[in-house]
């Protein structure tokens, strides 16, 4: 199956949960959504496999699927529930002492890069974010030395949740831990447009905001939308400081945060075995 | 608000659906590049949700005066755009899906008072409200993907947000238990064709639960129509509250409503003829309750109020160029009152065929049509009664014209168009007329076989047996009016029936004409399942009458046979004889010339040669 599956850790969360080796998890007979995004769940030059169902994050995903053509969509909810189902206190600290901000500034991938002014983005922070700010990059953004030098220089906290795997091979199994953890020691999420990071934060009981320039993907497709879509679309998220209750009632239907299924449902989904030691 | 995206001319609310449209052809809808498993046009009813047709644009017109702000939500045809376009002072039109907001904008680029919006209904934020908020392609076509689950009623408060004080709200809304659901051969949702994507929140159950509906949200009913015969498109708009008063005159009602069915649901699959059924429902009282849709106007109440004057039905009849739209207003002593609706009177001309549609304006003679009671009485199997019906019916149509030949709107004097009142007859509609003299046989010949047409491919009982074929019954027919027509008589009426019709249906007269002389198809005709199924029936009887007919044929060959073959020995044994006859007296000849040339023979003559001179001479004397 597309390799996707092992982005970020997400079958081995799964495998976890499914009480199945997490280090090695077996193939699973789908496609799993491995990012937020605005279309059907998967990018346009993934290669899903025709036949196989797609494991998705939420309702509207599936609906979005659905009006573009695509069928055999079954909604999980993200990893990312999963992992917090199971991580309870993983790098809790109490309420009072959760500090400063975790930052995600728009990344590019493989195939587009980033074009926006980091410069002024970092003012633009420096400018906003009242306590520290720990700057967490995409791998690609963080393993080029002079995008991180320039958040360095700024005197910011530069961190990465690791690599996001390729081939199967890599892969920062525990990518999601680590994200979890920081998350869980910040007061405050934000990024320069709505993402899969500041969805995440939300659930994980961080103050969203969506701010500064949102940058543009070079040679992007037009068929995901112009640049503002996602913020467009969730309008109670722009700002420096956003309504909690209505940003957590989005990161909740954007994860799917009330579909999580008990492992018995998610194995037979993908097609999985039953964990040893079960008669 | 101000600063919104507006990409060639498209204000950007939010949820915009990209690769979608709501329009009946999918131009920029999900590709085969995106689709890797696409199934959609495999099956499922290919149904657009575009709302409009003459109809519905007429009920607009009623209801706009000039200089109105009208706010438009969902898609609806551009015949209706164009309608509000030449009236309102500003328009407001709200799309999900972003190619359709597009083509849209770019279509009215040039009119500055129209505006158009794309995203979910609930992100629409108006900065006033609007005299008329129209969405008649019902609520939920207008949550987009990305909407959040709204209820019908929830979808319709955001409507009577925009509903200014004194203002209307028209609205449609599907019935899920309606005549087009009921006859209709697909699944309401199938699941497999992306035109069915769709988020259905509960519609209202009945016309009753609208009014509710509209009431809490401060919106009174104030007119329902039944719509009638696809929620979107619907060609007959009646009153609710017209049919449950029984206002609304029945008879001459429900030939009009099962025409506009059967014109509606036409050339796709159905159950069953809808038009039967629609009769039956009229009569039992449930014309709104089978309605496909029902199209509310509801009103927010102002002290100043003046509602429009709304009809008790607005009928749209003839396809293309020939179409009109007539409003029909119950009268007090159980009549029925017809008048053309718009300024288009004018004559329309193709060929011989002329549609003068001021002719509509007047009473409409109320009863039951030719047709209907031939039907009946075909059902019955009551010969007596067709007989008497066919022979009024032909005596009345030949005192139509003079000298033999008819013109003008007796031409389409056909059975039905012909009301049957008492014992007289008269045209139901008699806007179409013949330029030029027809025979008056040619034209009950069109009649007879246009009638005998529909008859067959209904499936429908009739008294005559199936080995006679078509022509044979329409001769039979012909004969039962006192009018025995010949095979020529035939071909000229059958002639006339595909010109009339090729010409009223823009279609080709050899299609039309093919289809008429083996009764396999007749615009117009609806051919559901259970004819289907009729037909099946039909054509295994006559299948069985061929075989047993076969089977009697086989065996008298088979005994033909059998006599001609012994006939045959009987003539071989006696061509033997013959020649042994022959043989025998070539053998006794023989023998005769041997004993002539013998010695005692020549002898014997000798000796007896004075004896036969002497018997010659007394003979001679």
């Amino acid at each position: 199956m597309h390799h996707s599956n092992h982005f970020y850790g997400h079958a081995h969360i799964f495998a976890r949960y499914c009480g199945l080796n997490a280090n090695d998890p077996p193939r699973i007979r789908g496609n799993l959504q491995h990012g937020w995004n605005l279309v059907h769940g998967f990018g346009f030059l993934h290669g899903v496999e025709p036949g196989y169902p797609k494991f998705v994050w939420s309702e509207v995903v599936q609906r979005r699927a659905w009006a573009l053509g695509w069928r055999d969509y079954y909604v999980t909810g993200a990893p990312w529930i999963y992992l917090m189902a199971m991580e309870p206190d993983l790098g809790r600290v109490p309420e009072d002492r959760r500090e400063g901000t975790i930052w995600y500034p728009f990344h590019g991938w493989e195939y587009n890069g980033v074009d926006g002014d980091h410069d002024r983005l970092i003012a633009e922070i420096k400018a906003t974010e009242p306590g520290p700010v720990t700057v967490c990059l995409y791998w690609l953004e963080y393993r080029d030395e002079r995008v991180r030098a320039l958040y360095e220089d700024a005197g910011f906290r530069v961190i990465c949740h690791g690599y996001r795997g390729r081939r199967w091979r890599d892969t920062t199994t525990d990518f999601l831990y680590n994200q979890l953890a920081e998350m869980r020691r910040h007061r405050r999420v934000a990024s320069n447009r709505v993402t899969s990071a500041l969805l995440y934060g939300a659930l994980a009981g961080c103050e969203p905001a969506v701010y500064g320039d949102p940058m543009l993907l070079e040679g992007a497709d037009p068929r995901y939308g112009d640049a503002n879509r996602g913020n467009r679309l969730y309008p109670e998220l722009l700002g420096v400081k956003v309504d909690l209750e209505a940003a957590r009632a989005i990161a909740e239907r954007e994860l799917g945060h009330a579909h999580l299924a008990p492992p018995e449902e998610i194995r037979l989904l993908f097609g999985w075995p039953e964990p040893a030691g079960v008669a | 608000m101000t600063d919104t995206p507006r990409p060639a001319g498209v204000r950007l609310l939010g949820g915009e659906m990209l690769g979608w449209t709501d329009g009946a052809v999918r131009e920029h809808g999900a590709t085969d590049e995106v689709s890797v498993d696409n199934r959609a046009n495999e099956s499922g009813e290919q149904r657009s949700v575009v709302a409009g047709g003459p109809a519905l644009t007429e009920l607009v017109i009623r209801t706009v005066r000039a200089g109105d702000r009208i706010l438009v939500a969902g898609p609806h045809t551009q015949e209706l755009y164009d309608a509000l376009a030449e009236r309102a002072s500003h328009i407001a039109c709200v799309r999900r899906s972003l190619p359709d907001a597009t083509r849209l904008a770019r279509l009215y680029a040039n009119r500055r008072d129209l505006d158009v919006h794309c995203g979910g209904i609930e992100r629409y934020d108006t900065l006033g409200t609007f005299d008329v908020v129209i969405a008649l392609g019902g609520p939920e076509t207008l949550l987009s993907t990305d909407s959040p689950e709204l209820s019908w009623e929830g979808i319709v408060r955001c409507l009577a947000s925009a509903v200014a004080p004194g203002g209307l709200l028209l609205v449609g809304a599907e019935n899920e238990l309606g005549l087009h659901r009921i006859s209709g051969v697909h699944p309401s949702r199938t699941h497999r064709g992306n035109h069915e994507w769709a988020m259905t929140p509960a519609r209202p159950a009945h016309a009753g639960d609208l009014a509710e509906i509209l009431d809490r949200t401060g919106l009174p009913l104030a007119r329902c129509y039944a719509a009638y015969p696809l929620p979107e498109t619907p060609s007959a708009l009646l009153s609710v509250d017209g049919l449950a008063a029984g206002r609304l005159p029945l008879p001459g009602l429900s030939m009009m409503l099962a025409a506009a069915c059967a014109r509606g649901l036409a050339d796709r699959p159905v159950l069953s003829d809808p038009s039967r059924t629609v009769r039956s429902a009229l009569r039992a009282g449930l014309g709104a309750g089978l309605a496909a849709s029902w199209i509310a106007v509801a009103r927010r109440p102002a002290a100043d109020q003046v509602l429009p004057e709304l009809p008790d039905a607005l009928i749209a009849e003839g396809a293309g160029y020939w179409s009109t739209v007539c409003e029909l207003q119950a009268e007090g002593d159980g009549g029925l009152h017809r008048r053309l609706c718009g300024d288009d009177a004018a004559t329309r001309a193709i060929g011989s065929v002329v549609r003068e549609p001021g002719r509509l304006t007047g009473g409409v003679p109320v009863g039951e049509t030719l047709d209907e009671l031939l039907r009946d009485a075909c059902e019955r199997q009551d010969t007596p009664a067709l007989r008497r019906l066919l022979r009024d019916y032909a005596t009345w149509l030949v005192e139509q014209g003079e000298n033999g030949d008819l013109t003008g709107t007796a031409v389409f004097a056909t059975p039905d168009n012909v009301i049957v009142e008492g014992t007289g007859f008269s045209i139901l509609d008699s806007s179409w007329e013949w330029a030029g003299q027809v025979p008056a046989q040619q034209v009950l010949a069109r009649s007879l076989r246009r009638f005998l047409i529909g008859l067959v491919i209904s499936g429908q009982r009739h008294p005559w047996p199936l080995s006679v074929g078509i022509d044979r019954l329409c001769m039979t027919l012909h004969a039962m009016a006192g009018h025995p027509a010949a095979h020529e008589t035939l071909d000229v009426g059958l002639r006339l029936e595909a010109e009339v019709v090729a010409i009223q249906e823009d279609l080709s007269e050899e299609k039309v004409f093919e289809g008429l002389r083996l009764a396999t198809g007749m615009p117009g005709a609806v051919v559901g399942h259970r004819e289907l199924v009729a037909t099946n029936a039909r054509l295994q009887d006559e299948v069985g009458t061929l075989r047993e007919q076969i089977r009697w044929m086989d065996q008298t060959l088979v005994a033909k046979e059998e006599a001609m073959k012994r006939a045959g020995q009987r003539l071989e044994e006696a061509k033997l004889a013959r020649q042994q006859l022959r043989a025998k007296l070539r053998e006794l000849r023989q023998q005769n010339r041997a004993l002539r040339g013998s010695i005692p023979f020549k002898a014997a003559r000798i000796i007896s040669s004075p004896a036969r001179r002497a018997q010659r001479a007394m003979v001679k004397n």
